[in-house]
C-alpha cells in the first residue's frame, strides 16, 4: 500500500527530528556525568535523540493510505497564511526603526487592506485605533518602554 | 481547617471587589473567545499573561479559570446558531443543538445549556473541593523520585490527548529540549545559547504559548473562516415538559463530566463524547438523536463544564494539567513563583481556596450572563474575522515584547508561530510543548536529585511505590490508544 504524506509534513517531521540531531550534537561535547547525577549535557543528549527518533516516527506512522479523504485544515491554501505571516515579519522587523506605533499601524493596514481586501476608510481608522489602543495600554499604563519612531511615538 | 472553614476563606478572598470584577472579566473574556472563531481560551489566557506581571497571583489566576470555564459556555453559542463548535467540547452539542435552532428552539437549547451548564459547574466545583485536598495531601510524602515521574506522567497524558500520541509526546520532548536553552540552574554553566545574551534566560513560557496559541491559532484560521447565517434567539427558558427531559442527562453529565476531566489525558471533548453516547444509549427512542433531542445538549453541555472544573483537580493537587488550557494556568503559576502540585494547598492554600471561591461566583455571572445576554453574545458572531485577526495578532507583538522589553522575543514569537501553524495544519498538538518547557526544570532537577539519593542507580524510580505507579500510569497513557486501535482494527476483520 502507498502512503500518503504531504510535504509540508515532511518538512515539519524533518524539522523536529533536525532540530534534535543538532542539540544531540552540540551536546555531546558539554560534561554527561557528575558524581552519582547527569551533568549539564545528559539530558540535552538524550532530548535531542528522543526527539530525532519521534520526530521521524510520527511522520511516518500516521500517514494515511494514498487516495484517503483528508482533513480541510490540511488541504487549505496556504498563500494567505503565508501573507499574514510576511505582514507580521514586517511589522516587527519595522518596530525599532519607524516605532512600535508606526510599525503595527502598517502591518495592521496591510492586511485589512491588501490581504482582506477590505474598504479604505474602515481599514485606517481601525488600524489607527488598535495601534493607539496597544500604545497607550503598555507604553501609559504599564510603563512598557515601546521604541518611538523618528517622529517621536 | 475543615473544608468549610476553608471555602469560608476563600469566600472572603473573592467577594472582594477587585478579584469579583476580575471574576467577572474572566467569564465575559471566556464567554466571548469560547464565541468568537479563531481564538481559543489556552491563546487568550497567553495573550493576557503578559498583562497580569506585577499583579496580584490570586486575582491573575481567577482571571485565567473564569476564561477557561466560561469558554465552555461560549462556544455553546456558535455550536447550536451556526453549527461550528467555538471549542471542540462542544462539537457534540452542535448535533441536537444546531437541529433544535432550525426547528426554531435555538433559544431552549441555548437556555438548557446554560442552565446545564450552572448546575455542572457548581457541583463539579464542589467535587473539586473535596477531591483536590486530600490528594494534595496524599502526595505530600512526594520526594524528587515522585516529582520526577509525576513530570513523565503529565507529559505522556497530555501527549495522548490529542489524536496521534507520537506527534504529542515529539511536541513534549521538544518543549523539554527548549528548555535547556540558557543557564543550567544546578551548574551555573550555560548551554544552548550560541553566543547569545539574550539566549541566557531561555525561551520565555509566555513567547512559546502566545506563538503556539495566538499566532499559530490566526495563521490557521484566517485562510478557513466563513461567514455563515445565524439563527434568531426566542424563548431561552425551557418548557417544563422539556426540563423534565433535561435533568437528569444534567446530573449524568455532571457525574461523568467530572470524573473524565479528573482523569489525565482525557478532558472536556471526551467527557462531552461520553456524555452524549450515554443519553444516546439510555434513551428510550435514540432515533430522536441528531434530530434536535434536548438530551443531546443538555448531557454534552453540563459535561464538558464539569469536565473543566474537574481537570483543575489533577492540575491544582498534583501540578498535572488535563488539558491545553491548564497547561497554561499551571504555566502562570510558575510564572508567579507559585509551585504547583502538592505543596500548593499547604503553602499558598489563600490562593487555591480564593480561586475555588470564585469558581462559584462565576458561575452564577455565567448564568445571568447567557440567558439575558444570549442574544447580545450571538451578534458578536456577526464581526467577520477578517476585522479580528491583526489586532489580535498586534495585542500578541505588544504582549510579547513587553515581557522583557525584548526584540529578540518578538523574533521567536514569529519563528514559534509559524511552527506552530505548521503544527496545527498537520495535527502536532502544542500544549505538550508548552508543558515540556515549564516542567523541563523540574524534571531535570528531580532526576539530579533522585539520581544522587540513589547514588547514580536508575532503580530508585521503580522501587519506590508511588513513582512506580505514577510510572505505569504513564506508561498505560502512551500504550492505551495503541491497544485501542489495535482492538479496533482485530474487531474489524
Amino acid at each position: 500500500m502507498r502512503l500518503k504524506i504531504p510535504a509540508g509534513e515532511l518538512v515539519l517531521g524533518a524539522v523536529f527530528a533536525g532540530t534534535g540531531l543538532f542539540w544531540a550534537a552540540v551536546a555531546a561535547g558539554l560534561p554527561m556525568w557528575d558524581g552519582f547525577a547527569p551533568a549539564t549535557g545528559f539530558l540535552p543528549l538524550t532530548y535531542g535523540a528522543l526527539l530525532a527518533i519521534l520526530g521521524i516516527a510520527a511522520t511516518f506512522a500516521d500517514a494515511a493510505p494514498a487516495g484517503d479523504a483528508t482533513d480541510e485544515r490540511r488541504e487549505a491554501p496556504m498563500g494567505r497564511p503565508l501573507l499574514i505571516l510576511l505582514a507580521l515579519a514586517a511589522g516587527v522587523a519595522g518596530i525599532e526603526s519607524a516605532g512600535f506605533f508606526a510599525a503595527m499601524f502598517l502591518s495592521m493596514l496591510f492586511l485589512f487592506r491588501v490581504v482582506e481586501r477590505l474598504p479604505l476608510v474602515s481599514s485606517v481608522a481601525v488600524s489607527a485605533a488598535s495601534a493607539l489602543v496597544l500604545t497607550v495600554v503598555f507604553r501609559t499604563w504599564l510603563g512598557v518602554p515601546f521604541p518611538a519612531g523618528p517622529w517621536g511615538f | 481547617m475543615s473544608v468549610i472553614q476553608e471555602l469560608a476563606t476563600g469566600l472572603a478572598g473573592a467577594l472582594t471587589p477587585w478579584n469579583m470584577l476580575m471574576c467577572l472579566a474572566g467569564v465575559f473574556a471566556g464567554q466571548l473567545v469560547g464565541a468568537l472563531p479563531g481564538i481559543g481560551p489556552s491563546a487568550a489566557i497567553a495573550l493576557l499573561l503578559p498583562l497580569t506581571f506585577g499583579a496580584d497571583p490570586t486575582s491573575a489566576i481567577i482571571l485565567f479559570a473564569g476564561i477557561y470555564y466560561g469558554a465552555q459556555y461560549g462556544g455553546t453559542l456558535t455550536s447550536v446558531l451556526i453549527s461550528v463548535p467555538g471549542e471542540p467540547s462542544s462539537v457534540m452539542t452542535s448535533i441536537d443543538g444546531y437541529q433544535m435552532a432550525l426547528q426554531g428552539k435555538a433559544g431552549v437549547a441555548l437556555g438548557i445549556a446554560a442552565i446545564g451548564s450552572f448546575i455542572a459547574g457548581t457541583l463539579s466545583t464542589i467535587g473539586l473541593m473535596l477531591l483536590a485536598p486530600p490528594l494534595a495531601r496524599m502526595a505530600l510524602a512526594f520526594g524528587p523520585p515522585e516529582y520526577f515521574s509525576l513530570v513523565v506522567l503529565g507529559l505522556t497524558a497530555l501527549a495522548a490527548v490529542g489524536g496521534s500520541v507520537l506527534k504529542g509526546l515529539a511536541a513534549g520532548v521538544f518543549g523539554l529540549l527548549l528548555s535547556t536553552i540558557g543557564i543550567d540552574q544546578q551548574t551555573g554553566v550555560a548551554r544552548f545559547a550560541f553566543d547569545r545574551v539574550w539566549l541566557l534566560d531561555g525561551v520565555g513560557f509566555i513567547v512559546l504559548s502566545v506563538a503556539l496559541f495566538g499566532v499559530a491559532e490566526v495563521l490557521s484560521s484566517a485562510g478557513m473562516a466563513t461567514q455563515r447565517p445565524i439563527t434568531k434567539i426566542a424563548n431561552l427558558l425551557p418548557s417544563r415538559a422539556e426540563w423534565k427531559q433535561s435533568r437528569m442527562p444534567i446530573l449524568r453529565g455532571s457525574l461523568i463530566g467530572f470524573v473524565v476531566g479528573v482523569l489525565p489525558a482525557t478532558g472536556a471533548t471526551i467527557a462531552s463524547f461520553v456524555a452524549y453516547i450515554t443519553e444516546k444509549k439510555l434513551a428510550k427512542d435514540p432515533s430522536r438523536f441528531g434530530k434536535g433531542a434536548i438530551e443531546g445538549v443538555a448531557g454534552p453541555e453540563s459535561s464538558n463544564n464539569a469536565a473543566a472544573a474537574g481537570a483543575m483537580v489533577p492540575m491544582l493537587a498534583l501540578g498535572v494539567p488535563g488539558s491545553g488550557t491548564t497547561a497554561i494556568i499551571l504555566g502562570a503559576l510558575i510564572m508567579f513563583g507559585i509551585r504547583p502540585g502538592p505543596e500548593l494547598f499547604d503553602k499558598n492554600a489563600q490562593l487555591v481556596w480564593t480561586v475555588i471561591a470564585s469558581m462559584y461566583i462565576g458561575n452564577v455571572f455565567l448564568l445571568v450572563m447567557n440567558l439575558p445576554l444570549a442574544g447580545l453574545f450571538a451578534q458578536l458572531l456577526r464581526v467577520p474575522y477578517s476585522w479580528l485577526y491583526p489586532p489580535i495578532l498586534a495585542l500578541c507583538v505588544a504582549g510579547v515584547y513587553s515581557q522583557a522589553n525584548s526584540i529578540e522575543d518578538v523574533w521567536m514569537l514569529v519563528g514559534f508561530g509559524a511552527l506552530g501553524w505548521a503544527m496545527m495544519r498537520y495535527e502536532w498538538p502544542a500544549a505538550p510543548m508548552i508543558l515540556g518547557l515549564v516542567l523541563g526544570s523540574i524534571f531535570e532537577n528531580s532526576m539530579r536529585q533522585s539520581m544522587t539519593l540513589s547514588h547514580g542507580s536508575l532503580g530508585i524510580f521503580v522501587t519506590r511505590p508511588i513513582s512506580a505507579v505514577l510510572l505505569a500510569c504513564a506508561l498505560i497513557a502512551v500504550l492505551a490508544p495503541a491497544v485501542a486501535r489495535w482492538w479496533r482494527a482485530r474487531a474489524h476483520i
